[in-house]
């Protein structure tokens, strides 16, 4: 709708969220694991990676990053077409 | 120990000098990238909301501060705050040519 034109750069996309999906699910597992939180296993799916990592929270790492580089692409067009406006 | 907010604070941080020091984009002077990091920020209180009251997800209490925001600790604020930069740093990186 705003042509943020996003998912027509693949591989700067996956420049950009694979480093974060990564260290963001170190943490996130070492966090499981000291305590940090915890999930109420009946609103998971039940698929846990290493055991630990709900796959709930692998999609969020990946939907997440990808949401702020649209809303981001989308922000600057609006701003963009005010700017010509002007 | 307050290890979450340990961990928050080190996060913004780590993701504030990845761009300053490393990927040096002049994000931290660009309107859109704030005008996005206030969306998504609107965002995450809604949704923090949605799995904090519930509650999907539970904090332990002795490794946070104590202050909330729609539920949530406020070290989630940080903990969204470092992967947005650190999203929006590479994603400006990688589209700089050369």
């Amino acid at each position: 709708m705003l042509g943020a034109r996003v998912y027509a750069r693949p591989w700067r996309w996956l420049t950009a969220c694979a480093p974060v999906l990564v260290v963001f699910t170190l943490w996130d597992y070492l966090a499981v694991r000291r305590g940090h939180w915890s999930y109420d296993p009946r609103h998971l799916s039940g698929v846990r990676l290493l055991g630990v990592l709900p796959l709930e929270e692998l999609l969020f790492f990946l939907v997440v990053p990808t949401c702020a580089i649209l809303t981001y692409e989308a922000v600057g067009r609006v701003l963009g077409r005010r700017r010509s406006h002007r | 120990m307050r290890e979450y907010t340990l961990a928050a604070a080190a996060a913004v941080v780590a993701a504030v000098a990845l761009e300053l020091a490393v990927l040096r984009t002049g994000m931290f002077r660009a309107r859109r990238y704030w005008a996005a990091m206030a969306v998504v920020m609107a965002f995450q209180l809604l949704v923090n909301g949605v799995l904090t009251c519930t509650p999907i997800v539970t904090y332990d209490p002795r490794r946070i501060l104590g202050p909330r925001l729609a539920c949530a600790p406020i070290e989630d604020l940080g903990f969204g705050f470092a992967m947005v930069t650190a999203t929006l740093g590479l994603w400006r990186r990688a589209g700089r040519r050369g």
